[in-house]
């Protein structure tokens, strides 16, 4: 049973229809673990594949499709209660990531699960910010006193903030990395490009080519890889959304920029090999002279092809488990200078275990 | 005042009723002093909360005393707050 | 096949292998555990439903109950529920493995099913109608469930009501009835042969202990069924058998509050639970003798002259 059949359907839909109950039980089991069952319910409708899926396996599909549409609406209501909340203050919100597809009604959004809503501010309002959120029901969630500080310090958002009767919570940030990162993009230059959301009254969006960027840096910046391939998914339609001839130069420019061009060089490397997104040639020729050298390129791809590979039994090798402890140590090391770096992760080790009853993983 | 309604579904039994509101997900209860505000707004928009008083006193056979109107205007808070009803 | 027809070596052995594939009500599991307990809880309580002994490629639903490992095993060993890579519970003492395994499996469905609107409650049925019954902990509810099924109720479910969304109609999944602490005896002294097994102690729950569902309500698991009550009971000592109506919007509103995934299923949830309101008579049920309160159901659910 090969380790990659979710991304290979993704690439190839059509493939679905030869599978065996056998190919169909292990695509939706990692399906479910990469959070993309609906995702892959849509790519199948649009491809006219529903009827492909043998009866018994229809309802694991559907039953994740009803969850995504919910969530979408979810992000749209709690979109208008930021919104709302923010309104004294005439603060421009901007959303980012899965909220900014909902409220651009961008092809990312299809089949999406989320998490959290993102959104990114000034840095200089951040407080009144904080007042605002806080005024109408949102507080910090608990943190031990160390991870708030960590926040705080280090971190491009504030601590996550929970609503009181919705539960639902909203990253604030004022930046898509944070100080101590090695590489710091200036938000206030991604704040100045972004325009009105096409669905949503009242937020704004980064430009498209500050989407992709974005996606790209948080994925390979930002360490802990859950949803890894369905970033990558993100990446994938953001892209195909996008690619005109007149885009691809206009992404280079701004990855340079904003000295995000070996993120970019990563993304469309791995969205290339694992979803086939088309990218011309002479983009990766661009890219060459920010690419990393041969040695690091293949260690990279030794840890990329399994860290961002669905979290399921069926896809791991016996190298995986080190694949994505590299993985997030790299993230953290990009993020914070070294001698920060090590007592995080000690203290993380050491002093604040947790138990492993996390979420349900609902499709 | 008058009702906003495509995005909420009304359902009745009797004198109560359920209504869901598809933008929030958010389900309520309207008991029957609720439900009957809310039918006499919608079959009397652009009322002032005093006709309103006035209108569902008699329909539910009640005095329409000072407390009855207080108890009125709370219950149209309610309404509005649960975005079933908008003030002009 | 049926399960009791795989010879109990052949059961341990699959369960601490590759796993044995059933089917319970619309769900195939594959189920895998190196706890004995578990084995014999199979054994004992899923004797009817549907196993396959060579390797079945397909299930809803990949489980498994077993030992935790570290140094724990030594001193009080503890088990633990695994979905597929995901788990949901904090381990448990490993007496405890068998209810486990039938909270991991309503948690599989109620957090995965959502093709139905699935309610909180216990459902059975008599001459082609259904009552579901609601009930908030040590209100009786699995009690009186357990004695109307054997007293000729068809079981349906014990604790996950299945409503199918497109249909409205109730979909079986007569898994083994759930009986906690002083249960366990009332049942025993109500029916001698109802089967129910060795009970688990100090569960979050008290003493638990599983009896296993009539033959005739698994053989017809898939037979749907007409909701017609919605019934909340109330065990009370002393209190006289009684059945009052209820008001059909308070009742909603707590199917709402109580279901695992109303909300999940946003508009359509509304739909499908105003729609089993409009079909369902709903009432209070007041009772203290479980004979009379089988005769009460009874009586009710006899067809009109």
């Amino acid at each position: 049973m090969p380790r990659d059949l979710l991304v290979r359907t993704l690439r190839t839909p059509d493939s679905v229809v030869r599978f065996s109950m056998g190919e169909w039980d292990v695509l939706i089991r990692q399906a479910r673990a990469a959070g993309l069952l609906a995702r892959l319910a849509h790519r199948f409708h649009r491809n006219g594949l529903t009827d492909a899926i043998p009866a018994g396996a229809r309802w694991h599909f559907a039953a994740a499709g009803t969850l995504a549409e919910r969530q979408r609406t979810a992000v749209r209501w709690e979109l208008a209660n930021i919104r709302a909340a923010l309104a004294d203050i005439d603060v421009p919100l901007v959303a980012l990531k899965g909220a900014a597809y909902v409220a651009n009604g961008s092809p990312a959004a299809d089949g999406r699960l989320f998490n959290d809503i993102d959104i990114l501010v000034p840095r200089e309002r951040l407080p009144e910010v904080e007042n605002a959120l806080m005024l109408a029901g949102w507080h910090a969630s608990p943190l031990s006193d160390y991870d708030k500080r960590y926040y705080r310090r280090w971190m491009h958002e504030i601590p996550p903030m929970q609503h009181i009767q919705r539960e639902t919570v909203i990253d604030v940030h004022h930046a898509i990395l944070p100080d101590t990162a090695r590489y710091r993009p200036d938000s206030a230059k991604l704040r100045s490009r972004a325009a009105p959301a096409g669905e949503t009254p009242g937020v704004c969006v980064l430009a498209p080519e500050d989407r992709i960027l974005h996606a790209a840096t948080h994925l390979f910046h930002d360490g802990e890889l859950p949803h890894g391939l369905r970033d990558l998914t993100d990446i994938d339609l953001l892209l195909r959304d996008a690619a005109t001839p007149e885009f691809w130069p206009r992404l280079l420019a701004r990855a340079d920029e904003l000295q995000l061009l070996r993120s970019l060089y990563y993304a469309l490397r791995y969205t290339a090999h694992f979803l086939a997104t088309p990218v011309p040639e002479h983009v990766w020729a661009a890219l060459e002279p920010a690419a990393p050298n041969r040695a690091l390129r293949l260690l990279m791809d030794a840890v990329f092809t399994r860290a961002l590979a669905p979290d399921h039994a069926t896809c791991a090798d016996r190298f995986t488990p080190a694949a994505r402890l590299a993985a997030y140590v790299r993230a953290h090391w990009l993020r914070m200078p070294m001698h920060l770096l090590i007592p995080h992760l000690v203290h993380k080790a050491f002093v604040s275990p947790y138990q492993e009853a996390g979420a349900p993983k609902a499709a | 005042m008058h009702g906003a309604a495509a995005t909420r579904l009304l359902k009745c039994w009797g004198d109560e009723a359920v209504v869901y509101d598809s933008e929030s997900g958010d389900t309520h209860y309207l008991k029957p002093l609720t439900l009957a505000l809310y039918q006499t707004c919608r079959e009397h928009p652009q009322s002032t909360p005093d006709a309103i008083a006035a209108a569902i006193a008699q329909r539910l056979s009640v005095h329409d005393t000072p407390h009855f109107r207080e108890l009125v205007e709370e219950v149209l808070e309610e309404l509005e707050k649960i975005g079933l009803l908008e003030s002009p | 096949m049926k399960l009791l027809q795989l010879p109990p070596a052949d059961l341990r052995r699959q369960l601490a292998g590759s796993g044995v594939w059933m089917r319970t009500g619309p769900f195939s599991l594959r189920v895998q555990s190196d706890v004995p307990d578990v084995a014999e809880g199979l054994a004992q309580l899923y004797g009817q439903f549907e196993v396959r002994s060579t390797h079945e490629a397909f299930a809803d639903f990949h489980v498994s109950v077993k030992s935790t490992s570290g140094l724990r095993r030594w001193i009080r060993p503890q088990v633990g529920f695994d979905f597929d890579g995901v788990r949901p519970f904090k381990p448990l003492p490993r007496d405890q493995a068998f209810p486990m395994l039938e909270w991991g499996l309503n948690w599989c469905v109620s957090t995965q099913a959502h093709h139905y609107l699935i309610i909180h409650a216990a459902v059975v049925e008599k001459h082609g109608r259904a009552a579901i019954l609601p009930a908030p902990p040590g209100s009786g509810k699995s009690t009186l469930t357990a004695g109307l099924v054997l007293s000729g109720w068809r079981l349906l479910s014990d604790e996950l009501t299945l409503i199918d969304r497109k249909t409205g109609r109730i979909q079986p999944l007569p898994r083994p009835v759930s009986l906690k602490n002083q249960s366990i005896d009332v049942i025993r002294r109500f029916d001698d042969e109802a089967f129910i097994n060795r009970a688990s102690h100090d569960t979050v729950k008290g003493t638990v202990a599983h009896m296993r569902p009539p033959r005739d309500s698994v053989l017809r698991q898939h037979e749907n069924a007409q909701p017609a009550w919605v019934i909340f009971p109330k065990w009370e000592a002393g209190a006289a058998t009684r059945l009052t109506p209820r008001s059909q919007a308070q009742t909603f509103m707590f199917l709402a509050q109580n279901a695992f995934n109303y909300s999940h299923l946003g508009a359509d949830g509304f739909r499908v639970g105003t729609a089993l309101i409009d079909q369902a008579a709903c009432y209070d049920f007041r009772y203290s003798d479980l004979a009379e309160a089988v005769a009460a159901f009874d009586a009710l659910a006899e067809p009109a002259a």
